[in-house]
């Protein structure tokens, strides 16, 4: 019996091989999407959770007003670890700013590249944070000075498969190239932190070690990561209501002197990752936004494939009530019926199923690479066991529905074929058709918000130049020292207008701020300002809008004692723009009060992405000894330009590799995750109509198919092709148009909370509405048209005489 | 005593009036008669034929088939005295396009539960009996309409009925087709004993019959 069912069904797949593939294809790309979300999610929702005890560490960051940090002032942790016997465990981690990349150098075999994620920190780092050793010893590695400890991954770049333990690497930044022994690897496969860190440099060391020493204030540089861990059965809450007290205890005093209201918090270490987004992130995070955005996505997607392999499956179901009936009058009872279709549906969603996997499988590397993870297919069992459930349900539900309502007739009446158009049936069928275009619609209507936006921030004026700004990160001591040499030999260049050199350049997250007052002003009514320290011709080399006043020019003593201000700035202090210069402003630093004497003002330019407006910002001279980023305003042939910088660089700076990126690169960098969301709804949003046109599709034939009689008679009376063409299309159109009523106010919704992620902001005006719902009418039209014009067409006695 | 039916009514309400598909209808049927229902169209006479394979519901009287009350039955236990005992051939055939012929033969065997080897046996030996066997793999679209026909006979016999209910079985026949089909219902009823019961036009193939019963307006006449 059953074997007789599987042939029938395998039977009914092949007789409409189209038909069959159709459905099996839109359920497939339903579900390999709907797959390949899940485990995105699943992924970025598992970071740090390889720890042990991971509910008892938290990271200690601080907030100022409504502005929270994630780094804490050097004495905070070991102040934390005396206090409280609830504290197990403290450890620091230091990002040293301008340190973001270190260049490492293994002497004995001649390798040496540049690293990021590399960090300082206490000896407890692994007393905290679990991690697996591949050599040595991880928790006494850190103790001794100068040690580090080595991801697998880069000590593999490092030593080749050789084993590294005591062996000597030499780390350069800014301030020095020092020597460091390697006491410990540890594995980096399968562990996701929000620091991962490539590699890990005792505190104590002869580089900053010394300066990390000294630091004893409980308020000023507040670069320190802390994290902790609280004893087993401790209360969070109990311990986060003595913290208010502790901070006053030991920083109260200072902060006062600074006026500044500063109190400290607890962020779980698990919420880090997906749930932080404050200043000095260690690095960047995930945002758990997006992920609700993408699970919702998902669920829709396999929601919509779902509902179309229902809908095809119980269309093509309708067709078979003449076999229903006769096997009825065969013999055949309810349950052998029911036992048949479910046995069909099952069949094809197991084959959807199995060609989903396959496409999984498929398009997982590029989907990799696309998102920067590993996932694999059976990276999480659970989620594969879900898919197979919603797939086995799917089948159930698509088959229960014909299995039920088609064997529930008498047999004469099938036989006589009267269970045609019937109309619960029908309105179910249409309903689920506009719901499968409002999903679409309303994709379509966010994806054009996307697009239009990200378009809009690319090209807006920024105020300064991006394009062709060449960057040269300085990154060790004699870099530095070769800035004067450097830049002369580069511009002997023609293509090369200008250069400079800059502690950062716009899109780059600013470090240095502080709060200055203006004259005739108390400290209490300051005004907190960003700042960069610059060289002279940095304001030429950047192209800003210099408003009045002058640059920073070369020889000119004065000039550290001078500032340039933007705009927002001069208003912020109170003074007319065109009355700003050779006024001064005030900062305070401890008991110490300086002055400096404004020379010119900019035109406000995005100093930060188009997430932010712009705040006030200051330019001030800058003291050569400091790292900094070296900039070349290129204008003319591009390469031969580079060509001619790596040239110089080569000559001047032997062995250092050469590095480089472009200012409007970078400041776009701040766009990464919108670009990579909005690729992957624009992804989605393609699939999501390309399932919809498959239902669409589908039930186009359906019909064309049920009225091919009324059709045939019809045309036998008299009407005309045309005519009979509109009557079908109109059908259709009228299902698409209710499905663009009910999404845009969903779309016109969505596009605007996503929007509010920007300060600078398109309006989502009438025209996008008109462009979706031409685009939509257009898609379907084209979906359905072929299927309506064959049946308009063909001939009326062939379609009289099969029926 | 095959079966009985007595003062048989049956009817549709529209728009307040009680229209009757069948009136009174009063009618014995013994074992291995060979009946012919004849009437204009409309008449009722797939509705009596309907109503005598228990495939439709009547509304007033009394049916007894072997001794059993159709109408004091169970839906279900309805369904299994037709399975077992009644064999049916439609003017349009009704075999199942998407199987063989041998698969068309063994599908109501399927129902009734017979045993694979069993099935075998008994489809091989309809096969033979009408035959067929050189088209037991060719689908129904690839046999002329009197082979379907065939095949459809050969279908309700299968699982050898006592009654064997045909509605215009050579509607769609030609001359000689239909005298083919005659002439095997013919020879079912007289060497195996069937009882049959068939609605036709043509006088000529009501001539097969032992007797012939005229409808008019649902009523007998
Ligand atoms: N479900 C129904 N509702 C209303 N009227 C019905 C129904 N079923 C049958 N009829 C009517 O009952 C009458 C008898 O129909 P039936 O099909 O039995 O006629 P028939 O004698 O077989 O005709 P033909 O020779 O054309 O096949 C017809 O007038 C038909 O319109
Ligand atoms: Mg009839």
């Amino acid at each position: 019996m059953f074997k007789n069912y599987l042939k029938i069904a395998w039977r009914n797949l092949m007789k409409k091989k189209a038909f069959s593939l159709v459905n099996i294809f839109g359920l497939a790309t339903g579900l390999a999407a709907c797959m390949l979300l899940i485990l995105y999610v699943l992924d970025e929702t598992s970071y740090d959770s390889h720890h042990a005890e991971v509910e008892q560490i938290y990271r200690v960051a601080t907030q100022v007003e409504d502005k929270k940090w994630a780094a804490t002032p050097a004495p905070l942790a070991q102040g934390l670890k005396t206090d409280f016997p609830e504290v197990e465990t403290v450890t620091r981690i230091l990002n040293f700013p301008n340190t973001d990349n270190l260049l490492l150098e293994n002497t004995e075999k001649s390798r040496k590249f540049y690293v990021n994620k590399g960090y300082y920190a206490d000896s407890t780092f692994f007393e905290l944070f679990t991690y697996e050793s591949k050599y040595g010893n991880l928790s006494k590695a850190l103790a001794s000075p100068n040690t580090v400890v080595l991801s697998e991954t880069i000590a593999t770049k490092l030593f080749g498969s050789e084993n590294p333990l005591n062996k000597i690497i030499s780390v350069e930044i800014p301030f020095g190239k020092l020597d460091y022994t390697v006491k410990a690897v540890f594995k980096d496969t399968g562990t996701k932190s929000h620091l991962s860190p490539n590699l890990l440099l005792s505190m104590q060391n002869g580089d900053i070690g010394q300066w990390v020493m000294s630091q004893n204030s409980w308020a000023n540089n507040n670069l320190f990561h802390t994290y902790l861990k609280l004893q087993k059965g401790s209360s969070t809450a109990n311990f986060q209501s003595k913290l208010p007290a502790f901070f006053e205890r030991y920083a109260g005093e200072e902060l006062s002197a600074y006026s500044i209201k500063k109190t400290l918090f607890l962020q779980p270490l698990q919420d880090i990752y997906l749930k932080s987004d404050i200043g000095n992130e260690i690095a960047p995070n995930g945002n758990m936004t997006y992920l609700y955005i993408f699970s919702a996505i998902a669920f829709f997607l396999l929601l919509i494939a779902c509902v179309n392999f229902m809908n095809l499956s119980t269309a093509r179901s309708e067709k078979r009530a003449k076999e229903v009936g006769v096997r009825k009058v065969m013999g055949a009872n309810k349950d052998s019926l029911v036992y048949q279709f479910l046995g069909e549906s099952m069949l094809l969603s197991l084959l959807a199923l199995l060609l989903s996997i396959v496409i999984v499988a498929a398009v997982l590397p590029a989907f990799n690479a696309f998102v920067q993870k590993s996932l694999s297919l059976f990276l999480y069992p659970k989620a594969t066991l879900w898919i197979m459930v919603i797939t086995a349900m799917t089948g159930v539900l698509s088959g229960l529905y014909p299995a039920f309502y088609l064997s529930s007739f008498k047999p004469v009446t099938v036989l006589k074929g009267r269970i045609k158009n019937n109309l619960s049936a029908t309105i179910l069928r249409k309903g689920l058709v506009v719901f499968q275009f409002a999903v679409s619609v309303s994709l379509i209507l966010v994806s054009v918000v996307i697009w239009k936006q990200m378009d809009f921030i690319q090209n807006k004026d920024l105020g300064f130049k991006k394009e062709q700004q060449l960057v040269i990160p300085f990154r060790s001591e004699n870099t530095v020292k070769n800035y004067t040499a450097l830049k002369n030999e580069t511009l002997k260049n023609s293509n090369i207008v200008t250069a400079t050199v800059g502690s950062t350049y716009p899109g780059f997250e600013l470090v240095s701020d502080m709060s200055f007052y203006a004259e005739g002003k108390t400290k209490e009514e300051n005004v907190y300002m960003k700042f960069a320290q610059v060289d002279h011709d940095y304001i030429e080399t950047l192209e800003y809008n210099l408003l009045q006043g002058r640059d920073f020019s070369q020889g000119q003593d004065t000039d550290i004692e001078s500032i340039i201000i933007n705009e927002t700035a001069a208003k912020n202090f109170g003074y007319d723009i065109d009355k700003a210069v050779g006024r001064q402003i005030t900062y305070e630093f401890g008991e110490e009060s300086n002055s400096l004497t404004i020379i010119g003002v900019v035109k406000d330019f995005n100093h930060q992405s188009l997430h932010e407006t712009i705040s006030p910002y200051g330019i001030v001279k800058l003291d050569q000894s400091q790292p900094s980023y070296f900039i070349a305003n290129i204008n003319g042939d591009l390469d031969e330009a580079l060509a001619h910088i790596e040239g110089v660089w080569n000559t001047i700076n032997p062995k250092v590799p050469f590095e480089y990126s472009f200012i409007g690169d970078d400041f776009d960098k701040n766009y990464a995750t919108e670009k990579k969301t909005s690729t992957i709804v624009f992804i989605f949003m393609f699939i999501a109509i390309f399932i919809a046109c498959i239902g669409l599709f589908g039930l186009a034939s359906f019909s064309a198919e049920q009225r091919k009689k009324e059709v045939g008679i019809r045309r036998v009376l008299g009407a005309k092709i045309s005519e009979i063409t509109l009557m079908q299309l109109k059908d259709f159109l009228v299902l698409v148009i209710i499905a663009i009523l009910v999404a845009s106010p969903l779309a016109y919704y969505f596009g605007e909370t996503w929007l509010q992620n920007f300060s600078y902001q398109i309006s989502i005006s009438w025209s996008l509405f008109a462009i979706t719902t031409c685009a939509t009418l257009l898609i379907a039209l084209v979906t359905i048209s072929a299927q309506v014009i064959k049946s308009a067409t063909a001939n009326p006695v062939k379609s009289l005489r099969t029926e | 005593m095959l079966l009985q039916l007595n003062n048989i009514f049956k009817w549709v309400n529209s728009g307040g009036q009680r229209i009757f598909l069948l009136k009174d209808i009063n009618l014995d049927v013994e074992e291995g008669e060979f009946i012919s229902v004849m009437g204009p169209s409309g008449s009722g006479k797939s509705t009596l034929l309907n109503v005598i394979g228990m495939l439709d519901t009547f509304d007033e009287g009394e049916y007894n088939f072997l001794h059993e009350c159709v109408h004091t039955l169970k839906e279900k236990h309805r369904a299994n005295l037709y399975k077992e005992y009644i064999g049916f051939v439609f003017q349009s055939y009704h075999l199942l396009d998407d199987l063989t012929v041998q698969e068309n033969l063994e599908m109501p065997l399927l129902y009734k539960k017979f045993k694979g080897s069993e099935r075998k046996a008994m489809v091989a030996d309809m096969l033979d009996r009408f035959n067929i066997v050189g088209k037991k793999d060719l689908f129904p679209v690839q046999l002329s309409g009197g082979q379907q026909q065939l095949v459809g006979v050969a279908r309700a016999l299968i699982a050898n009925p006592k009654l064997i209910l045909a509605d215009e079985p050579t509607g769609n026949l030609n001359s000689q087709q239909s005298e083919e089909i005659m002439q095997l219902f013919k020879k079912l009823n007289e060497e195996d004993g069937v009882t049959i019961i068939q609605v036709t036009h043509s006088e000529k193939n009501a001539a097969y019959g032992s007797r012939i019963i005229n409808l008019l307006d649902g009523r007998k006449v």
